[in-house]
């Protein structure tokens, strides 16, 4: 049991699987097989209505008397009771995807020929995606059965062909009837030819995606019957039926996006009139990508688009209820309720986004390289100078050593960019600029992206291949560089090291005796306690620095005398200072500026004669 | 699924070649749907977090409810989300749970599932297995979740009657025959004075508070302590009755140590089994030593160890009583769970006999019944009992009577 629902709200109706249709299924004694559709006659609880053998013509022989018998309708799938976004809505979305990119194609036949008279064919066209899909959709199996397409697609066809005459009259029509007799083939002319072929293009078109949707769904025999039935057992001997539900969609999938690609090309062509293309300048400006930019609106296109997504997200919904029906997984309701809102939304966001990105650019794609480049080599150029004079700072000290003049950095000027320049128009040029490197930043990183994505999704495949072997070498380019830039950056760091222990050995300096690293310390923000005993500590360190360390037991006091004796200079200052020190470090009374300042002083004196001391030493 | 970046290739081809500026809007809008819909997928499961509360110790045949808590942690809606764990059988039939549900921004469902504990044991629930997707499909992902919470399913536990012991009772506290010296170290309470107290037993809060003299009681410096110990070596179980023998065993333990416990006595459990939990009290350097302790919290600590208790190819049972025996106190009782009797058995409990334990030895196997063995325990000087169905535990009077003892126990 599970419980489905928001705090304070009602839980929501079950989700129940469908239920007269499943149930038929399941009790349905027929062996499941997925095409063609058995011929055995069905048992009474069996959805699909019993074949009956043709009737037959005495006195034809086989081929004739296949010919000339009535056609033999497949066998019927049982419609389950759809709901309304299936009943409904799949049908629009297909019908008018298909319409939306027969559109494109009339465009470009009108470019063509725009004396084709196209008026009805649309509307035609709609009637025949209708009845294709309502025929597609009651099939078992997609079997191609030519005499049921010829049935049904011949009034369809004549219809096109008599629509014509709606514009041009009665006795238009009439005259042209004659015609015909005399001449049967002139009832062919090339406009009729062309629609005929786009009604049964519209036709196919529609059967075939009208199966990958039934396909889709729950096929018979999948799900297991009553376990109390006899039926069940017979379906566990049968070994159950395994269909392919992810396929169906797919093919979906593919076929719309190839449908996008040609109505694209198709409304291309009719855009830029396919007949200008026929010149060699024309086509040489075409494969250049030298053509000038049209600016036109396609809505049908769009349209196209948007229909076919809702269409593929109704698809993955049904594909994802049958994978879960087959399951026996528990659905919340608000699965299916949320679905359109959410497809809906998001494709308005996306819509929304792309309509702000940047469709059109002033710099070609050669004029933004270039810049790049330049403005690449030109930082390249300020940092290698900076480098050298780094260099320079660094080892002047070392030629003052010898006596010698440091090297000048040689006055080589950097290249300047090479700045695009935007044709004149009404924005800014920077902005015309900004706006073409948006552009073609955009267009790099969907094709460079796109390329990844399909080479690393087909490595495998391609492994073996140029493709796998030219990306295999690139992968191993770039790890190169990126082990030789760690090995460059490994040395100079060593390198570095090395100079500065260089020089201290040759300064003469001893590990060490350049003290540790200052800190920076404010003596201001000390208190009299704190000041006396940095005071005493800092004399500690100095003496240190000249060999007289304080040893681990010394008391402050045996410190003194064991200085004393060695700098005998400093013992007027020395006592009163570490007494100060004692004072501060043990006692519990307050410490004030009036035994802060003589320590001071003591302390100064102290560190001139340490420091005489030190550069007598040194010297 | 499916992947459109070849058809997004050719549209910017047919887009750069016609210089078209509405196409690159069906790019951006064509690819956009492609990338944020596998950015919305992986980063709203990523965010989904599950969480699963249910009594995690549970005696055999209790049946209850697991409440899971699903939380989107994220902004962005998950459209579907695939719930799915995997239950041990034992447990549930059939063996799964699966749900699917949508969640929104910031929001939490909570869904529960019955479970029943039917058979003894030691169980992990979970992880969890997340599916989701977007909603053209273009991808699905996947994850776990939630982590892996156990379950422990207690025995059996077969309530004891009178078993007709003779007195002194090997099991529990001595009769009053023997004194007992209090330990001024365990105290336990106060009672009103009586003539003969001694003064420096008065506790003197205690009777300032209720105005009346109170005398400190103290618990007995000797306390008698058993110790269950069970074999569970693989080796010396009959193959063909393995499972039913060593999990009458089981039964046999926990019931035993649910009687003493409830008989407020010290109980401890010793076995050469394995434990689920490895290295979970290796007191004795065993896979399962609990020194006998008192209380419920220890009971339920015995039975615990119990539930997760396995028959193992460890160390043999004698070898077990050998090690167990230094870290018993004196005169502690020592109940032996073993599948058969052998004559080095019967001699290492001699020799605890001796030692000063009290000893018991049940034997789980259908020969148990035979008076050979009644006879040779009493000769030896304890008490022997066969017990090979869970009534046998029920109804004693049905197993041939234990014989007492022909020596007096040297006290």
């Amino acid at each position: 049991m599970s419980k489905d629902q928001r705090p304070g709200e009602e839980p929501g109706p079950a989700t129940a699987s469908p239920a007269p249709f499943s149930r038929q299924w399941r009790e349905g004694l027929e062996a499941p097989t997925p095409s063609p559709a058995p011929e055995t006659a069905a048992s009474p609880a069996a959805p699909e209505a019993p074949r009956r053998a043709p009737p037959r013509l005495a006195g034809c022989s086989g081929l004739l008397r296949d010919l000339l018998s009535p056609p033999q309708f497949a066998a019927e799938r049982e419609v389950a009771p759809l709901g309304r976004a299936e009943g409904f809505l799949q049908p629009a979305l297909l019908i008018a995807t298909i319409l939306f990119f027969l559109t494109g194609l009339i465009n470009l036949g009108l470019a063509l020929q725009p004396d084709w008279d196209t008026s009805l064919l649309l509307p035609l066209a709609a009637m025949t995606a209708l009845i294709a899909y309502l025929y597609s959709r009651r099939l078992s199996s997609g079997t191609i059965l030519p005499k049921e397409w010829l049935v049904l697609l011949l009034p369809l066809v004549l219809l096109a062909r008599l629509t014509t005459y709606v514009n041009l009259g009665f006795p238009r029509l009439a005259a042209d009837v004659g015609r015909w007799w005399q001449a049967p083939l002139s009832f062919f002319d090339g406009d009729f030819v062309i629609s005929s072929l786009l009604l049964v293009l519209v036709w196919a078109v529609t059967f075939v995606s009208t199966q990958d949707l039934n396909r889709l769904r729950l096929q018979r025999g999948e799900l297991p019957p009553p376990t109390d039935s006899p039926a069940y057992y017979m379906w566990l001997t049968g070994g159950g039926r395994q269909v392919d539900h992810t396929t169906p969609l797919r093919h979906l999938a593919g076929r719309f996006l190839l449908g996008g690609a040609i109505l694209l090309f198709c409304s291309a062509l009719a855009a830029i009139g396919v007949r200008q293309l026929l010149s060699a300048p024309a086509l040489l400006e075409l494969v250049t990508f030298r053509r000038p930019t049209l600016t036109a609106v396609y809505l049908n296109v769009l349209l196209y688009f948007l229909c076919g997504l809702l269409l593929l997200s109704h698809g993955q919904l049904t594909r994802l209820r049958t994978l879960w029906q087959v399951e026996e997984t528990a659905v919340s309701p608000l699965v299916g309720r949320r679905w359109a809102p959410l497809v809906g939304g998001f494709l308005l966001l996306v819509l929304f986004l792309a309509l702000l990105l940047p469709t059109a650019y002033s710099l070609t794609l050669a004029d933004v390289v270039l810049t790049l480049v330049s403005i690449v080599m030109f930082i390249a150029s300020l940092f290698l100078q900076l480098l050298f004079m780094l260099f320079a700072l660094l080892l002047s000290p070392l030629f003052a050593l010898f006596q010698q003049t440091p090297p000048t950095p040689p006055a080589i000027a950097p290249p300047r960019p090479v700045l695009p320049i935007a044709p004149p128009g009404a924005m800014p040029a920077w902005l015309e600029v900004g706006k073409s490197l948006l552009f073609w930043g955009f267009i790099l990183g969907i094709v460079g992206y796109s390329v990844y994505a399909l080479l690393t999704h087909r490595q495998g495949r391609l492994g073996q291949g140029a493709a796998g072997s030219l990306f295999a070498r690139l992968r191993a380019w770039g790890q190169a560089l990126l082990s030789l830039w760690r090995y460059l950056s490994g040395a100079t760091r060593r390198a570095v090291r090395a100079a500065s222990s260089a020089v201290v050995a040759r300064l003469g300096l001893r590990p060490g005796a350049m003290g540790p690293r200052p800190r920076w310390l404010s003596l201001r923000r000390l208190g009299p306690r704190e000041l006396i005993v940095y005071f005493y500590l800092s004399i500690l360190e100095r003496a240190g620095r000249l060999g007289y360390r304080r040893g681990p037991g010394q008391t402050p006091q045996e410190y003194s005398q064991t200085l004393q004796a060695r700098l005998p200079e400093v013992q007027d200052d020395l006592w009163p200072l570490t007494a100060a020190f004692q004072e501060a470090r043990y006692s519990r009374h307050d410490i004030g500026p009036q035994q802060a300042s003589p320590a001071r002083q003591h302390w100064q004196r102290l560190k001139t004669a340490l420091q005489r001391r030190w550069r007598a030493a040194r010297s | 699924m499916f992947n459109p970046l070849p058809f997004i290739l050719i549209i910017i081809l047919i887009a750069s070649l016609f210089k078209v500026s509405f196409f690159y809007y069906l790019l951006y809008l064509l690819f956009g749907v492609y990338v944020l819909t596998h950015l919305w997928a992986r980063g709203a499961l990523r965010r989904v977090a599950v969480r699963r509360c249910f009594p995690e110790r549970v005696f055999l045949g209790e049946e209850f409810q697991v409440n899971l808590e699903v939380e989107n942690r994220s902004w962005l809606p998950v459209p579907w989300l695939h719930l799915q764990e995997n239950l041990p059988l034992p447990l549930a039939a059939p063996g799964r749970f699966r749900q699917v549900t949508t969640l929104g921004p910031r929001q939490q469902r909570q869904f529960t599932y019955p479970l029943a504990g039917r058979f003894r044991g030691y169980y992990p629930l979970g992880p969890f297995g997340l599916a989701s997707g977007d909603v053209f499909g273009f991808t699905e992902e996947q994850t776990k979740a939630g982590g892996i919470d156990y379950l422990t399913v207690y025995p059996k536990i077969v309530p004891l009657r009178e078993l007709g012991l003779p007195s002194p009772t090997p099991f529990g506290r001595l009769r009053s025959r023997e004194p007992l010296y209090e330990d001024p170290a365990r105290f336990c309470g106060v009672r009103e004075y009586q003539t003969g107290d001694s003064l420096r037993k008065v506790h003197w809060s205690a009777s300032a508070h209720s105005r009346q003299l109170q005398v400190k009681k103290f618990s007995p410096a000797i306390t008698l302590e058993t110790a269950i110990c069970l074999n569970l070596n693989v080796a010396e179980y009959e193959l063909r009755r393995l499972d039913y023998t060593s999990e009458l065993a089981i039964v046999v333990a926990a019931s035993l140590a649910s009687h003493l416990s409830g008989q407020h006595q010290a109980v401890g459990l010793f076995t050469n089994g394995a434990d689920l939990l490895a290295g979970a009290a290796p007191e004795a350097g065993l896979p399962i030593a609990l020194l006998p302790r008192y209380g419920r919290d220890h009971l339920l600590q015995l039975l615990g160890a119990l539930a997760r208790a396995q028959v193992a190819e460890g160390l043999a049972f004698l070898e077990l009583l050998r090690t167990i025996r230094p870290r018993l106190p004196w005169g502690a009782t020592v109940i032996a769970i073993t599948p058969q009797e052998t004559t080095p058995l019967l001699d290492t409990l001699t020799i605890l006999r001796r030692a000063g334990f009290r000893v018991v030895l049940i034997v789980v196997d259908r020969l148990a019944r035979t008076s050979a063995l009644q006879q040779r325990a009493r000769s030896l000087g304890f008490t022997a009992y066969g017990v090979w169905r869970e009534e046998d535990l029920r109804r004693p009077d049905r197993s041939p009577r234990p014989v007492r003892s022909g020596r007096q126990i040297d006290e």
